[in-house]
Parts: structure tokens; C-alpha cells; sequence
């Protein structure tokens, strides 16, 4: 462990830490890793293995097609008049573990296509931000409250490869990634409400990677959940993992049922014809802990 | 009127009439349709024009590929049983009284068990415009009860002795009777209308004639029918408006049972009001006034 940097935040219960430059690869896993899925045993979304759901967007894909799936979502901001008092539009595209009880070890290869992230040219009475990513959650424990049909306190580990624009209008800072580039962000979060339509900010614990992955490129994604270290572990690649830490109180109970698995989200910025999320995404291969592989 | 039926539901204020044969296509309508969609102003869905969603499901597809928009949705059964939508939402469906739009499908498998039929429902188009409860009654957001939904649809049963690749058409004016609409009343028809038939075009038709008290639906150029609803069924705007394309799938809830459905909504045609409707050049002469064919 070549460094620690522990984040107190003002609540009790939302104490995170970050080790970084830590464990090896997948180094917290005790149980092997085997392929989960390669999308070679059928062409379809098998629906022993997932579960897909989608909201907010536009243009969607979900399909199994050359011994891959393929992903996209496309979301535009909302500017009819009806416009919402909300600064932009929100979407996501998941496949989900139909068991995600049994997976603690999950990491994925991507290759992100097509990808176009746009915001407004101007001011607008709101800070207009858009963003596409995709990534990857493990949904393990809750700290109490959650139950059917209740996820509330639930914890979300995510690693999620993005790209963000932001334009802060005249006189501001137009915030973009170079083109074509992708950073990565991992966090942990807790569910605020049964369906786990809201999660904590700040978030438990949170960490930007140095690494950048690129559009058109293959990169693999990682999660570990580390029961006994009361910690996720989180990688890009062959690169050592960063831990998201958490007090080992808050792990009460197993978690509620918010998603575990593949998640492709995305929000555009409202008010201006120009906010769009947009990417396609290849999934080639889901590898898990081997207890939790459906065969 | 040539021939006319009467359905009686089980409570007082549900009493539907169903007209076969009456009126001519589009005769109750004193307004020509109009082009609402024909995927060539965009390459993509248009966000002030569409409101899409889904449930949960396995494969799903949304995209507009050479001037078509593709369609698709795929649901396993083996849990519990259900109605599962991919739904193309108009974006401001209260202004919205008739829809026709043509389709062509293109792929359909619907597989069952021995003892419990699956449906599939390849594509249907909805009407949601009012409710018959009073306007004392507190409606909880999102709430589908006491809405009345009139839905032109066509479909295929696992069980079907119809010749391969055929689809029974049928309309009808359901109320719902809870919030999720999972339990429901008859109010008029079902009404079988003719068959299509896979890889071959067709048009569906549903126009509200709100003085009439009726809905009319119609299939290509055949007569309307007409599904009539008492008067006090529309006491105030629906709860929950929605004018809408859909896939719709009832897996059987048993292993291996299953819907898919891939279909092209080719273009799509409406008399809408308000603001925020689309300037249409005449859904590109295939309107009908007063039962005359245009152009």
C-alpha cells in the first residue's frame, strides 16, 4: 500500500477512504475468476444470466450481435416548452445480473464507438453539462433500511469510463476532454430512496484515475467486493486497483436489489438544441467470480 | 351502420357498443391527418416529438435506420406473468386525438408452454384521453385507474393454428380498474378487424371522436369499427395521458417461453393540437377526409 487518503465527511455514516496505487489486480479476490459471459453460447441476452432495463433515452440498443453486445444510448435535452425545472436530462441502459447476490468479482472488456457529448453554445439560465459513460456496479450490502422492493441503503460500487462537457457561458471555462478520450471515475454511493433513483453526494468514497481510456479502443473495467477489508476494490486494466473503503458498520445486511451489472448512462444539457449524449458501446466478455457464473 | 353489438360490463358505468363496419376509414374525423414522423427531417429520434420507454426485457432496439424507425423487444417468461411494453410515446399525447402510422414487421418468434399460451403483441397503437372519475377523486400520480384506453393492435398467440408468419388484428376500449392498470373492464370489443402478415406493409388507424363518444380503428382501407363508451366514462382528461406505439409481449410463466418482435414504424400520421405539434405536409397523400381518400 503506497498511500492512503481518507475523506471525513460531515455525517457520521459517510466516511470513505482511498487506497491508493494498492492491491494487484483483482488481488482481494479468494475465489477464481471465469468467464460469466462471451456471447458465444447464444445470440441472445440470456435471461437466466440478465436483466435489461432503460429509461430517459432515445435512441437504444440491447442486442447480441458477432459474439458481442452490443449498447447504445442517445439522449438530446429536453427544449419544448414544457421544459422541466431540471438543468438537464437524464438516461441509462443496463444489464443487470439476474442473481447479483452471488457476484462479487466482476470486471468487463468495452470498446466505446460513436461517441458524441455536446452542450450548449451559450449561457442558459442554468449550468449546462452533458455526459455519456459507461461502466460497471457491484450492489452489495445495505445499512438498514432497504427491503423488497425498497433499496434504500444500499451501497453502489461504480467504475464508469465518461467524457463531460461543461460550458460555463461567456466569461467561463468551456470544459472538455481532447477528443476522443475517456476518463474514469470510481465511486461508492448509498441508494436515498427505494428505487435508488437518487444516491448520496458527496458520494461514500470517490476516486479519479490517472489512466484515460480511448474511443475505439478496447479497455477492461474492474470491480472486487473485499467483505472482510470493508472495501470495493476498483481497476482499469492491467493497472494496480484503488480501494473505496468504508466502516465496517455499514455493512448491515445484504443489499435490496439495486442493479449489479453493465451500466451505460448519460445526461444532456437542457435548454439548447445542441445537448446530447450519445455513444455505442461493444461488451466482448464479463468475467466473475466462478460461483457466480450461470452455465 | 350495418351491424351492431353490444358489450355490457360488470359495472354500472362501463357499457361499451362496438360498431363493425361502420363509418368509413377516418370518417368520424372532420380533420385530415397530417405527417407527424416520417424519419426524414433527422437521423435520429427527435426529443420534441417522442417520448420512448420500456420495461424490463432482455434485447431492445430504437434507432432510425434509412429513413425507418427499427423496433424491438424481447421478453423471456418463467417469472411472474405480465404485460412487458417498448413504447414510442408521442411527446404532448393530450394533444393527440387519431394516430395512424404504418408498419411493416420484420421478425417474430413467440414460444409457449403445452398448458399456459404466450402472446405477442408485435405492435398496437394506444389512445389514453379520459377517465371516469369525478373530479372529487383524488388521483395519485401515475395512477391508471378509472382511464380508458382504446388500443388497435395486432398479434399472435404461441398457440396460434393460423398460417405462419400471420397476425390477427383486433380493437378494443378497456378501463382500468387499479393503478397499474394489470386489472381492467371491457368497455367495447374486442373487435377482430382482418390479419396481416409479416414482411408485408400495413397501416393501423385510431382516432378519438370525442362528440361521438367513440373511438373508430381501422386497418389499410377498410371500414372503421367503431368502439363506443357511455357518456359518463369521460368525466375529466385521463390521469395518465398517452398516445402510443407499442410492442407488447405476455410471456408464459414457465422456462423457455418467450416474445420478440423487431418491427419498422414506417410513417406516421396524426391530428394533433397545441404548441408543440409538428408542422405536417400531409402524411404524404394516404389522409382521409370524410372517407375520401387524398390523393
Amino acid at each position: 500500500m503506497n498511500g492512503k487518503l481518507r475523506q471525513l465527511r460531515g455525517t457520521a455514516l459517510l466516511v470513505s477512504s482511498l487506497l491508493l496505487g494498492g492491491p494487484a489486480p483483482g488481488e482481494a479476490g479468494h475465489e477464481e475468476v471465469g468467464v460469466y459471459e462471451d456471447w458465444r453460447t447464444d445470440d441472445i441476452v440470456r435471461a437466466d444470466r440478465w436483466t435489461g432495463r432503460e429509461a430517459g433515452g432515445l435512441e437504444i440498443l440491447r442486442e447480441v450481435k458477432g459474439h458481442k453486445l452490443l449498447m447504445r444510448l442517445r439522449r438530446e435535452g429536453i427544449t419544448v416548452p414544457i421544459l422541466p425545472a431540471m438543468p438537464v436530462s437524464f438516461a441509462n441502459n443496463r444489464l443487470s445480473f439476474t442473481d447479483f447476490s452471488s457476484v462479487d468479482h466482476m470486471e468487463v472488456d468495452f470498446k466505446v464507438r460513436n461517441l458524441a457529448v455536446s452542450d450548449c453554445p451559450e449561457a442558459v439560465p442554468v449550468r449546462p453539462v452533458s455526459n455519456i459513460g459507461v461502466g460497471i456496479q457491484l450492489n452489495k450490502f445495505n445499512d438498514g433500511p432497504g427491503g423488497p422492493g425498497n433499496s434504500t441503503g444500499d451501497y453502489i460500487a461504480t467504475i464508469l469510463a465518461f467524457r463531460t462537457t461543461v460550458n460555463l457561458g461567456p466569461g467561463g471555462v468551456l470544459v472538455t476532454d481532447p477528443e476522443g478520450v475517456l476518463r474514469v471515475r470510481a465511486n461508492l454511493t448509498r441508494c436515498l430512496n427505494a428505487p435508488c433513483s437518487t444516491t448520496s453526494f458527496p458520494p461514500v468514497a470517490s476516486f479519479d484515475f490517472p489512466e484515460t481510456v480511448l474511443v475505439s479502443e478496447p479497455f477492461t473495467l474492474r470491480l472486487v467486493w473485499d467483505e472482510a477489508g470493508h472495501r470495493f476494490l476498483a481497476g482499469v486494466g492491467a493497472n494496480p486497483d484503488v480501494a473505496l473503503s468504508y466502516p465496517l458498520t455499514l455493512n448491515v445486511k445484504p443489499a435490496a436489489g439495486a442493479p449489479s451489472g453493465i451500466l451505460f448512462t448519460g445526461f444532456a444539457a437542457n435548454n439548447c438544441a445542441a445537448g446530447l449524449a450519445d455513444a455505442k458501446v461493444k461488451v466482448r466478455e464479463v468475467r466473475t467470480n466462478t460461483s457466480g457464473i450461470v452455465p | 351502420m350495418n351491424d351492431k353489438m353490444r358489450c355490457i360490463g360488470i359495472i354500472a358505468l362501463v357499457v361499451g357498443v362496438v360498431l363493425p363496419l361502420g363509418p368509413a376509414p377516418g370518417d368520424a374525423s372532420h380533420e385530415a391527418f397530417a405527417t407527424y414522423e416520417d424519419w426524414t427531417t433527422a437521423a435520429t429520434l427527435r426529443g420534441d416529438r417522442w417520448s420512448p420507454g420500456s420495461d424490463a426485457g432482455q434485447e431492445i432496439e430504437r434507432e432510425v435506420k434509412d429513413d425507418k424507425l427499427l423496433m424491438r423487444f424481447r421478453r423471456e417468461g418463467g417469472g411472474p406473468p405480465g404485460f412487458f411494453s417498448h413504447r414510442l410515446g408521442f411527446v404532448n399525447p393530450s394533444s393527440v386525438d387519431q394516430v395512424e402510422a404504418e408498419f411493416r414487421i420484420r421478425h417474430l418468434t413467440v414460444t409457449g408452454c403445452d398448458s399456459s399460451p404466450s402472446t405477442a403483441r408485435a405492435v398496437a397503437i394506444d389512445l389514453n384521453r379520459f377517465s371516469d372519475l369525478g373530479p372529487d377523486v383524488v388521483r395519485p400520480p401515475g395512477s391508471l385507474t378509472g382511464d380508458h384506453i382504446a388500443r388497435i393492435l395486432t398479434f399472435r398467440t404461441s398457440d396460434s393454428a393460423d398460417p405462419e408468419g400471420t397476425l390477427s388484428v383486433e380493437a378494443r376500449l378497456f378501463r382500468c380498474n387499479n393503478p397499474a392498470c394489470s386489472l381492467f373492464t371491457l368497455v367495447a370489443g374486442p373487435v377482430a378487424l382482418a390479419q396481416v402478415r409479416i414482411h408485408r406493409k400495413f397501416r393501423l388507424r385510431l382516432v378519438w371522436d370525442d362528440p361521438g363518444d367513440q373511438f373508430f380503428a381501422g386497418l389499410d382501407t377498410n371500414l372503421d369499427v367503431a368502439l363506443a363508451y357511455p357518456d359518463l366514462a369521460n368525466r375529466r382528461a385521463a390521469n395518465v395521458p398517452f398516445a402510443l406505439i407499442r410492442i407488447q409481449h405476455l410471456p408464459a410463466d414457465c422456462p423457455g417461453a418467450s416474445g420478440d418482435a423487431e418491427i419498422e414504424v414506417r410513417e406516421v400520421c396524426g391530428l394533433t393540437r397545441g404548441p408543440s405539434s409538428p408542422e405536417g405536409a400531409g402524411c404524404s397523400g394516404r389522409g382521409f377526409i370524410q372517407g375520401l381518400e387524398l390523393g
